[in-house]
């Protein structure tokens, strides 16, 4: 649950209370959101996510878990969930290709090289193949003649 | 709305005043994955789309908060597409059909070449070369679908639930329902609607699971739809104890006991360990060095636990785990929809975790691959038939007479009480449900016990729940949503055990501790339905499914 605002970090943007699904938070006059409702919350981080100053914390438990600004600066966890979506990198939402990407800056938690005995092996091996067929390829695809096969 | 093809409506309704009227050709419910899916193949067969979400389209629903990966099936290869569709069918218990599953998976393909061909990034591999197709990411999916629906001129309105339907002459004719950031009503007449509002978990606190409190099951049986398959709802995920992130992929790779030490293996082993000896503990410990590295980048959500939280090494160290209710958001049951992702009441669609996905997973649980792949597929049906169905009968969508379809928590029938008390209301019903000694396996007389206490819920929320209206603006907005989410999951629970009592076996997700093993008697679908009488009937499965049993 959301547990922290770091007032000194906002800058007000409104984003939070903008984005938030359950309508946890409201905002100050100064634009600064207030946790008006933290029962409504459902630890999904996505204020964090989005909050580009890393001004929140959201707990991992599911009920409040009562804890003080020093506390967790010292855990030296915030923003680690936008950085892992690569919402630092990208504006959430417009992560695109633009001419040749550097895959180094794909976001992290491709599970592509997992064990291969796992049963999405089959589905990694066949997306190989998928690619020599030229399937996969963006730019060289032919299009689409029937969108809705119904 | 600078980019809206939407107008305003032109004459309110005289009895009842909205602060908004919108008309459009289409209203989408929900705006996940199967929504937002929906609301795409709408305005891409030209129709005026509105997209009303209970939070915010991008963040709201399980899919954002979660991310999936989609199941997916390559058109052209017949050895993946058949590996891919025989190993579900003996998982599916006989309701499962080979051409349903191939369908859909053949339109979960092409919706995820145009998110490709649109600019979605989808996952890379090692070496950066290849997309891997079907990793929607949590956060990320749903916010670029939102902003290719900007594109296509579709009207959003976030933080904005539909409680209620609007009828014409038995079809569905539009919507109305509260802001509940600005405190402002809302009505859209619409030529067709469809409902994608998800599943629902009863509030049992995972991650981004508090809106799906199965409203679309309560919009659909006031309209006359009826559901499929809700005894198909016992699905427990597992989370560090009191977290509420349910992701699985780390328990393929761990070891999990019980309160002695013993090991127990996934499923009915934890459940009966964590019902029995108390205690369930896990050890991350089949992790090499480069798969830890790995799942802790892929799993982030997973991981704050022990980073925000238990200090400890869940790779080397034991930690206590324990199970929470997924219910129908990962299970089957929900509203049965047929080809075209139609409902039995006409102009009505549904798609995604709102519906029954028996069809593509049978009495199990439909995961995150198959039920992310049926959202996009089934999102992109009732869009194109909502379409349809809009442009040959809903001409005179604004003008038409309609009646307001809302019953219990919003119109009540008697006299509304100030002090019902509707977080015990919730309360009342979570007692039935979220327990996992009492939803796992699930016995008659406690199940008879159980519906007979939420039918005297039912009473006291249809005769006299309604909004606070002691309260103003957005908190009375917030006051009248809570209500009708309170009379939705009562609702949900009586239908899921009025199909729990009538399925006297056990089969799936439906565990009988009195009625133990499968009894082929059975093995036909269980109907529900009904308000203030709860009706269940059976229904024959398929003779495509039938065979597909068969031979499996």
């Amino acid at each position: 649950m959301i547990e922290y605002v770091f007032e000194d970090r906002c800058t007000g943007c409104g984003k939070c209370e903008e984005i938030c699904p359950t309508g946890t938070f409201d905002l100050r006059a100064d634009g600064v959101p207030v946790i008006a409702r933290q029962a409504e919350c459902h630890t999904c981080y996505l204020c964090e996510a989005h909050c580009p100053t890393d001004a929140l914390y959201v707990g991992p438990l599911r009920t409040p878990q009562p804890t003080s600004r020093e506390e967790i600066l010292a855990l030296g966890v915030l923003g680690n969930f936008r950085r892992a979506l690569g919402f630092d990198r990208h504006e959430p939402g417009s992560y695109c290709y633009a001419g040749n990407e550097d895959s180094r800056y794909a976001p992290e938690g491709s599970r592509t090289q997992q064990n291969p005995n796992s049963p999405d092996a089959a589905i990694y091996a066949s997306l190989a193949i998928a690619r020599e067929r030229g399937l996969i390829e963006v730019h060289q695809r032919p299009p689409i003649t029937n969108e809705i096969v119904l | 709305m600078a980019n809206s093809n939407i107008v305003d409506f032109p004459a309110p309704s005289a009895q009842e005043s909205f602060d908004l009227n919108l008309v459009a050709d289409v209203l989408i419910i929900g705006g996940g994955p199967a929504g937002a899916w929906a609301g795409l193949a709408a305005a891409r067969a030209g129709a005026r789309v509105v997209v009303a979400e209970k939070g915010y389209l991008g963040t709201s629903g399980a899919q954002a908060a979660a991310g999936t990966g989609a199941y997916y099936i390559k058109p052209d290869d017949p050895q993946h597409r058949e590996g891919m569709v025989n190993s579900r069918l003996p998982i599916a218990f006989g309701f499962a059909e080979t051409e349903w599953i191939a369908k859909v998976y053949d339109q979960s393909f092409i919706n995820q070449d145009l998110m490709s061909r649109w600019g979605y990034a989808f996952p890379r591999t090692q070496d950066g070369n290849q997309e891997r197709w079907g990793g929607l990411r949590a956060g990320d999916a749903v916010l670029f679908l939102r902003k290719q629906l900007e594109q296509h001129g579709v009207t959003i309105l976030d933080h904005s639930p539909a409680l209620e339907l609007l009828l014409a002459d038995g079809a569905a004719a539009g919507a109305t329902g509260w802001n509940r950031r600005t405190g402002k009503r809302w009505q859209v007449r619409a030529g067709a609607v469809v409902l994608a509002t998800g599943g629902t978990a009863f509030r049992s606190g995972i991650a981004g699971g508090n809106n799906n409190t199965g409203d679309g099951y309560l919009l659909a049986v006031e309209a006359g739809a009826q559901l499929s398959g809700m005894e198909f709802s016992g699905q427990y995920g597992i989370v560090p104890k009191g977290s509420a992130c349910s992701k699985t992929a780390v328990y393929g790779s761990a070891t999990l006991t019980d309160a002695h030490g013993q090991v127990v293996s996934r499923g009915k082993g934890t459940t009966i360990a964590e019902i029995q000896t108390g205690h369930l503990y896990c050890k991350l410990d089949k992790y090499d060095d480069i798969g830890r590295q790995r799942i802790q980048a892929g799993q982030p959500m997973t991981f704050q636990y022990f980073k925000r939280h238990l200090h400890i090494d869940p790779f080397t160290q034991e930690y206590e785990v324990e199970h929470i209710l997924e219910g129908t958001i990962r299970a089957s049951g929900g509203i049965e929809v047929g080809d075209g992702a139609t409902t039995t009441v006409p102009g009505l669609f549904a798609a995604g975790d709102t519906t029954s996905r028996e069809k593509l997973v049978g009495a199990n649980q439909s995961g995150a691959g198959p039920a992310t792949a049926w959202a996009l597929a089934s999102g992109s049906w009732a869009g194109h038939s909502a379409t349809l169905f809009a442009r040959k009968y809903g001409a005179d969508a604004a003008t038409r007479k309609v009646s307001y379809a809302g019953t219990a928590g919003l119109r009540p029938s008697e006299q509304a009480r100030a002090d019902l008390d509707v977080n015990a209301l919730i309360a009342g019903v979570q007692e039935e449900v979220l327990p996992v000694a009492r939803f796992y396996r699930r016995d008659g007389k406690v199940m008879s016990a159980s519906l007979e206490k939420l039918d005297g819920l039912w009473r006291d929320a249809r005769g006299s729940l309604a909004g606070n209206s002691g309260l103003q603006g957005a908190d009375y907005a917030r006051s009248v949503v809570r209500a009708r989410e309170a009379a939705a999951m009562i609702a949900a629970a009586r239908w899921i055990f009025a199909s729990a009592l009538e399925r006297k076996e056990s089969r799936g997700l439906q565990r009988r501790a009195d009625y133990p093993v499968i009894d082929e008697k059975q093995y036909s679908h269980v109907i529900t339905g009904g308000l203030d009488q709860v009706w269940v009937k059976r229904k024959p499965v398929s003779s495509n499914a039938h065979l597909h049993a068969r031979a499996s």
